[in-house]
Parts: C-alpha cells; sequence; structure tokens
C-alpha cells in the first residue's frame, strides 16, 4: 500500500477546500479579514504539500534543492499569513515583533532564490533512499549546510516569541472564550512550529533520516483555525437569527405603535419604508419611493419647512425632527410627526438616514378640537408657568385687553394687572404656588385688570393648577365684568329711583302726620313765645320764667329741625351710606314720625325689644322706609277693627346670629291671594302703587336680610324681618 | 275778666302743655294741666267759673271720647278743642256736641284768650 501520495495530495486538497470556502467567506463579507488571512495560510498549505511530494519524489540532488528552494514560497505565505492571522483574529501580539518577523522572512526568501541550490544548503552533494510510511522516499544523502540557514531558524523563535505573547496578551485580558481561543490557536500554532523546527534540524545536520516535510503538520493547524473560524461563522449565523428576532420584534413594536419605519440611502435617493409607511404615504407596495416623490406626497405649505429641516440634519448634528401633512391622493390629510438619525462616512458625508413617522392625526384633531374650544371660549383662558409669563392666550383675552395676539405668549402675566394692585397679585401667587388648588382668585373684593393702554376694568378670574410636561402650569379663566358691572350699576339705580318714587309717595300718605310732627313744636314754640310777650309787659317781668320759655323754645325748635331733617333724608335722592344702625333706635324713630298718625287712627302700639340687640349693617333711609311701608300696612289692615282694638305690636329680638324684627297687627290679615304681596303692582288698596312690599324685599334682600309674611294664629298678620347681627353691641 | 276761674288743660305732649299753662297764666288764670283724658276725668269735680281746653288727638279716648264722656255724665263744662290738623268732619262734630270752640294749632293767643274768655263767662252763664 502507498500511503505518501494519498495522505499529501489529501492533505493539498483539503487546504484548498479550506481556503476556497473562506475566500468566499471573505468575498461576501470583505470585513471578513481573519478570513482571508486563513484562505491564505491553507492555499498556502495546498502549494506547499505537492513540493514536499516533490522532494520526497526527486531523483536528483539538483531537482531536490530545486524543490526546496520553491517551497519556501507557499511557506512564506503560511507563516506571514499566520502572524497577520493572529493579529488580525486575536488582535494582540506586539506589532514590531511580528513586523521584525516579516522582515526577516523576506530577506530570507529573497536570499533564497539569490543561491542555488537554495537558502539551507550550500551543497547537495547527493541523495540517498529510506523508508518512508512504507515507501522508498528521497532524502538528503550529504550536503553542505548553510552557516546563514540560522537566520531562518532564528526567526522562527521570534515567530514563536509573537504567538506566546499574543496568546498570553489575550489569555490575560480576554474572557473564557478567549482563553479557548488561545488554547485552541496558540497551542497548535506553538506544538507545530517547535516540532517542525526541531525535526528540519535534525533533518539538515543529518541526525535523523526523515524527509522535510511541514504541511501535515501544518494541516492541525488549519483545522484549529478551521474550528475557530467555523464557530465564529455558527455564531454569525446565531446573531443574525438573533438579528432578524429583534428585528421582528421592532416590527411588530412598530405596527402596534403605527409607526412607520424608513431608511433612506441618501447617494442613491432610494428609500425603504416600512409597509404601514407605504400606507401613509399613499405609496404601492412595489413603487420605488425618492426624496423628491416623498415631497411631492407633502401639503405644499409644509414642503419647504421639511426640506429644509432635512437639509439641517444632513449638515447639522444629523438629527431630523419634522411635523407635516400628507395629501393622499384620496384628498385626505394626515399629520405626521417624523424623527430620524443621519449617518456620516469617516469624511463626514451623509451615507443614509433612519428614522420612523407616526401618523399623529388624531392627536391632531383632539388638539385641534381643544384649541378651537379654547378659542370659541366666551371666557379669556390663558395658561402662565410658575414664573408668571403667559404659555398660551386664546383670541379673548386679546381681545378683552388690547393686545394682539402674538404679542401675549412669553408675555408677564403681572403686565396685566393694575400697578396699584401688584403687591396684592403677587401675594396671590404665592399663596397659590404654595397650594395650587382650583380656585377663585379673589373672592371677597373685585379684581381689577389693566389693559395694553392702562385703563382698567372688572375681573373675575378662575385659577387651576396643572401639571404638564414642562413642569406646573396655570389655567386661568378670565371674565370681563364690565357690562356686568354697569347692569348691576344700571339696576342699583333704578331700584333707588323707584324707592324712592315709593318713599315720597309713602310720606304722602303720612303727610298728615308729619304736618303734625312739625306743627307741634311750632304750636308749642307760638304759645312760648306770646307768652313770653305777656311776661314782658308785667311789670316787673318774671325774669326766671322767661328763661325757662326761651329754653323751651330753643328745644321746641330743635325738635322741628329734626323732623326737617329726617323729612329731607327721606325725600333724599339717590345713594345711601351703609352704616352700623340699631334697629330698635331705627323703629323708635319711624314710630316717631307716625305717632300722630298712628293716634289719630286710634292705634295703640307696644314694642318691646331684648336688651342689648347687637348692630346691623344697613342704610339708614331704606330701612325707615321698610318700617314706614310696614307699620303704614299693619294700620291699613287695622282700620276696620272697632276702636280700641286696634293693636300694633313691634317686636325686636336676637335669634341666632341675625337680629329679627316681628311687627303684628290683628287686623283683617292677607289677601286671598297672599302669594302676590310681593309682586309689583299688585295691590288691595284704592291708591295703592302696588310697589311699597316689592321694594320693601328688594330693600331688605340687598341688606342680605329677610322678608316674609305671617298670618297670626287668631287674627292679623305677622311680617317678619331678619337682618345679619354684626358682633358689635350698641 | 273772671281772674281766677279755673282753666283745665288736657294735652298728652308736655312741651304743648307747659307752653299753654304759661300762657293762660299770664292772664291770670288757674290752670290745672292733665296729660290725659282719663287724668283729668279722675279728678274731683270743678267749682266756679271754668273751662276745658282739650287736645283732639291723645292716645286712650282723646279729646272726642273725653267730651262724649262729660256728655254721657252730664258734665257741662265749655270745652274748647285744640287740633293738629283741619279736620272739618271732627270739628263739625265736635261743635254739634256743645264745643265751645274748636281751634287749629298752632294756636294764636290772639284766638286762644277770646275763645277761653267766651267760654269762662259761657261757664258762669250757667
Amino acid at each position: 500500500m502507498h500511503w505518501i501520495v494519498p495522505i499529501w495530495s489529501g492533505m493539498a486538497a483539503v487546504s484548498l477546500t479550506l481556503a476556497g470556502i473562506s475566500m468566499l467567506a471573505w468575498i461576501f463579507d470583505r470585513k471578513r479579514r481573519s478570513n482571508l488571512l486563513f484562505a491564505v495560510i491553507a492555499f498556502g498549505v495546498a502549494i506547499w504539500a505537492p513540493m514536499e511530494l516533490g522532494m520526497m519524489y526527486a531523483k536528483t540532488p539538483a531537482t531536490y534543492g530545486a524543490w526546496v528552494r520553491w517551497s519556501h514560497v507557499p511557506a512564506f505565505f503560511v507563516l506571514i499569513g499566520t502572524v497577520l492571522f493572529v493579529r488580525s483574529y486575536l488582535g494582540t501580539g506586539r506589532p514590531w515583533l511580528g513586523w521584525t518577523f516579516i522582515a526577516i522572512r523576506c530577506v530570507v526568501l529573497v536570499c533564497n532564490f539569490l543561491v542555488t541550490p537554495n537558502f539551507h544548503w550550500h551543497e547537495i552533494t547527493s541523495l540517498k533512499q529510506i523508508t518512508f510510511l512504507g515507501e522508498e522516499v528521497s532524502v538528503i544523502g550529504h550536503a553542505v549546510v548553510r552557516n546563514w540557514q540560522w537566520l531562518a531558524t532564528s526567526s522562527l523563535v521570534l515567530y514563536m516569541g509573537f504567538i506566546v505573547d499574543a496568546s498570553l496578551a489575550l489569555w490575560r485580558k480576554g474572557g473564557p472564550d478567549d482563553r479557548r481561543r488561545v488554547v485552541v490557536l496558540g497551542s497548535s500554532m506553538l506544538s507545530f512550529i517547535v516540532f517542525t523546527v526541531v525535526k528540519d534540524q535534525l533533518v539538515v545536520f543529518g541526525v535523523v533520516h526523515v524527509p522535510i516535510f511541514s504541511s501535515p503538520l501544518f494541516i492541525f493547524l488549519i483545522a484549529a483555525s478551521g474550528f475557530e473560524l467555523g464557530r465564529d461563522i455558527l455564531r454569525a449565523n446565531r446573531m443574525g437569527e438573533e438579528l432578524r428576532e429583534v428585528s421582528e420584534t421592532m416590527n411588530l413594536a412598530a405596527r402596534t405603535a403605527q409607526l412607520a419605519l424608513w431608511r433612506w440611502d441618501i447617494p442613491r435617493d432610494s428609500v425603504w419604508v416600512s409597509p404601514l409607511g407605504r400606507r401613509f404615504f399613499g405609496l404601492t407596495e412595489t413603487e420605488p419611493f425618492t426624496f423628491p416623490r416623498f415631497l411631492e406626497t407633502l401639503h405644499p405649505e409644509d414642503r419647504q419647512p421639511t426640506r429644509q429641516a432635512v437639509a439641517t440634519a444632513l449638515q447639522g448634528n444629523g438629527t431630523f425632527n419634522a411635523n407635516y401633512r400628507i395629501v393622499l391622493p384620496d384628498g385626505n390629510t394626515h399629520w405626521i410627526e417624523a424623527r430620524g438619525k443621519v449617518e456620516f462616512d469617516g469624511n463626514r458625508q451623509p451615507v443614509r438616514m433612519l428614522g420612523v413617522s407616526a401618523d399623529v392625526t388624531q392627536q391632531w384633531h383632539l388638539q385641534h378640537r381643544f384649541r378651537l374650544a379654547v378659542e370659541a371660549s366666551p371666557n379669556g383662558v390663558l395658561m402662565a408657568d410658575t414664573q408668571g409669563r403667559i404659555v398660551l392666550a386664546n383670541g379673548r383675552v386679546a381681545a378683552i385687553f388690547g393686545y394682539a395676539p402674538t404679542e401675549l405668549p412669553g408675555l408677564a402675566v403681572e403686565a396685566l394687572v393694575p400697578e396699584r394692585l401688584r403687591a396684592a397679585y403677587d401675594a396671590c401667587r404665592a399663596a397659590f404656588r404654595a397650594a395650587p388648588a382650583a380656585r377663585a382668585m379673589g373672592t371677597g373684593h373685585e379684581l381689577f385688570a389693566r389693559r395694553k393702554d392702562g385703563s382698567e376694568f372688572p375681573v373675575e378670574i378662575g385659577l387651576n393648577p396643572i401639571e404638564s410636561a414642562e413642569g406646573m402650569l396655570v389655567l386661568v379663566v378670565i371674565v370681563d365684568i364690565s357690562a356686568r358691572r354697569q347692569a348691576e350699576t344700571e339696576t342699583r339705580l333704578l331700584r333707588d329711583e323707584l324707592a324712592h318714587v315709593a318713599r315720597v309717595a309713602t310720606l304722602s300718605e303720612l303727610s298728615g302726620s308729619l304736618a303734625h310732627e312739625l306743627n307741634q313744636p311750632l304750636a308749642i314754640i307760638l304759645s312760648n313765645a306770646q307768652a313770653a310777650q305777656f311776661l314782658l309787659a308785667q311789670t316787673p317781668p318774671n325774669l326766671a320764667e322767661l328763661r325757662d320759655i326761651i329754653s323751651d323754645i330753643v328745644d321746641a325748635d330743635r325738635r322741628a329741625g329734626e323732623v326737617i331733617t329726617r323729612l329731607r333724608a327721606l325725600l333724599q335722592h339717590g345713594e345711601t351710606e351703609w352704616k352700623m344702625l340699631s334697629l330698635p333706635a331705627v323703629i323708635d324713630e319711624v314710630l316717631g314720625f307716625m305717632h300722630s298718625d298712628l293716634l289719630t287712627r286710634g292705634i295703640s302700639v307696644n314694642r318691646s325689644a331684648q336688651p342689648a340687640i347687637p348692630l346691623i349693617r344697613g342704610s339708614h333711609v331704606p330701612l325707615q322706609q321698610v318700617l314706614i311701608n310696614l307699620f303704614t300696612n299693619a294700620c291699613d289692615a287695622l282700620a276696620t277693627n272697632p276702636p280700641g282694638d286696634r293693636r300694633l305690636t313691634v317686636e325686636t329680638r336676637l335669634e341666632g346670629a341675625c337680629v329679627k324684627v316681628s311687627i303684628s297687627d290683628n287686623g283683617c290679615g292677607l289677601p286671598a291671594e297672599a302669594g302676590r304681596i310681593f309682586e309689583p303692582f299688585f295691590t288691595t288698596k284704592t291708591h295703592g302703587l302696588g310697589m311699597g312690599l316689592p321694594i320693601c324685599r328688594t330693600i331688605i334682600n340687598a341688606h342680605g336680610g329677610r322678608l316674609w309674611p305671617e298670618s297670626n294664629p287668631a287674627r292679623g298678620t305677622t311680617f317678619h324681618l331678619e337682618l345679619s347681627a354684626t358682633e358689635v353691641a350698641p | 275778666m273772671s281772674a281766677g276761674a279755673t282753666v283745665f288743660l288736657v294735652d298728652d305732649e308736655a312741651g304743648m302743655s307747659k307752653a299753654l299753662t304759661r300762657l293762660l297764666q299770664t292772664q291770670g288764670y288757674r290752670v290745672v294741666a292733665c296729660s290725659s283724658a282719663e287724668e283729668f276725668l279722675k279728678l274731683p269735680p270743678a267749682t266756679g267759673a271754668c273751662c276745658l281746653v282739650v287736645d283732639v288727638t291723645m292716645p286712650g279716648i282723646g279729646g272726642l271720647g273725653l267730651q262724649q264722656h262729660l256728655m254721657r255724665s252730664g258734665i257741662t263744662i265749655p270745652i274748647i278743642f285744640l287740633s293738629g290738623r283741619d279736620d272739618i268732619s271732627t270739628s263739625v262734630r265736635a261743635l254739634k256736641d256743645g264745643a265751645a270752640d274748636f281751634l287749629t294749632k298752632p294756636v294764636d293767643a290772639s284766638r286762644l284768650l277770646p275763645a277761653v274768655r267766651a267760654a269762662l263767662q259761657r261757664s258762669t252763664a250757667r
């Protein structure tokens, strides 16, 4: 059986195959430099093996020498290849060691071809035949070794050094995977090289008689490298699998989130878009998509800004943010929000842009609707940040404050507050920040706002805290209440006017009584004065009596003056002052006015008041008016009673927090249509205006009080009047 | 002149009562002032020349009530009414029931004093 040819040629074939596979791997992925280097090594071994066969079957020393000489070429590539492979694949090894080795091998290779027969021998004088693997093969019989062949041997020591260094470096810094590589690759290389060097030196010096061969040993190295590279390919496959899974997950996420993914190859101007993206842009499945085509799909108004955004991204930091509208062929408009990232090559040239786009039409519609709602609000709506700057304001704010809508954002809210109220505003803002909760601003007192021209107007303001991504914002709702205030003022004036008319009417009814009130002091004055005249005519005049008379005249005159003052107050027109009043005192005054009327009508008055009734806050004359009305009504109700049974009771007491006055008569009672007595123009009196009670109720309501009638159990009516008591005792 | 004659004065107004008392006293009359009709009725029956000056509007039975009461009791004393207002129906009623005079406040001495004098004459004539 002949073994040598099948083994060597088999090795060559295996090496060639591995070289081919590795080469293909490199051709498909130029980044796999290790595969290229491995291919070079394997190819070298594939060439080397037949050359070794040539040596073994050489018939003459010259042929043998020539084969050795030529075998330096594959050996060169194999050795250089392994150094570069280690450097590229393990990433370690001191470069200077590697480069020194390569330089020496280059020198060896050049020298090898400058001399005959080769680098190792000066002269091969004879060959001899030995038995190797059961065959006769040629080996060196007698030859003269060149001294400088040590250079080749010592270069191999350098080679070993490089491999040991690279292996140790990786062992120290690498993980378990790297250490396995060190064991597999480093040990196989080292054992190969040690074995080769030792065996070859023994052959060269004729100590042992075996053929010179390296390729079978190299096959182990190839196997080891192939094992590692194979593992890498498997791993790459697995990673590819994982990558595919990640990509599918991404796609699923993108589909779920309704995001379109896209990738724009900038030099070729070709855009890949995910299927959902194609739907966004209204593209068919196969239609090519380019940047100009993209711009075409946009709303004409958005084309220029989008082009600008893309240009900025390509020239700037590579970030692309844009919002644009797409107008689909069916006429529908979609709002899209797009984000992208540009990738640049080494020369800062944009290579491609990756990005996502989201269809935000629904959000846009929501926002749009919200904006429309805010815009359409009849009240001013503005949003301010905690620094008091306006973030957003609707058109109404601009209108009521006299600003152009564009002037408001960024403006300090303070500008809308009158200068005299700014300190109060600051306090309010601080209080709001301390405890943010929806509230009405400045309850209990009037708020004023300031227009751009500096004029002021009354407002009502509601504050609402809003948590947003930008921090806390304050939603401020402003109602211009100038018109309401105006209407209120007008109503008040009308009410006062009407009250005045009613008062005059009441007084005219009371004119007899009032005349009497005035008449009485005048009568006293006249009689006293005439008595004085008579006294003066006497001799001697009674001066003491005269002094008394004059004093009485003065008193009566004062009394007349008071009547006139009161009358003037009642007839007075216009606003009345609010002050602290004692209701029992007002009752006494009014009964004083009506004294003579009550007497004439034969009505007995029984008044009682709890001691220390608190004061009330009110307007004097209107309250007098109410009491006059109620007393007059009571008197009228008593008209049909027999003389001597006409009783009017006025009781004042404190009930809870209110002062309550009950005016009770034993008269004819309420009319059948009792429910209508507070209606304007409802009257049971022949000359009545029908305004008395409605005005009474209006006045009492304006005082925050209550006025209501009650039928007495036995006979007659009681009118109750309740006003809030103040803390102050009279 | 019936100096020493008594004039009864009934008026609820203290100031008025005082002023009229003074005026009548300057004429030498004895003046008895009451603040109400009821008070007057409690007085012992008058003797000698006397007349009554009474205010129409008073709490209680009032001036007219007093006149009625006196009529019913058969006491005849000339009565001069004083009224705060020009009330024709009241004056007619009072005069029909025998009032000596019906004067409106403020009453001038030139009208009151002759009226008192006339009433006193009527009283003595009786």
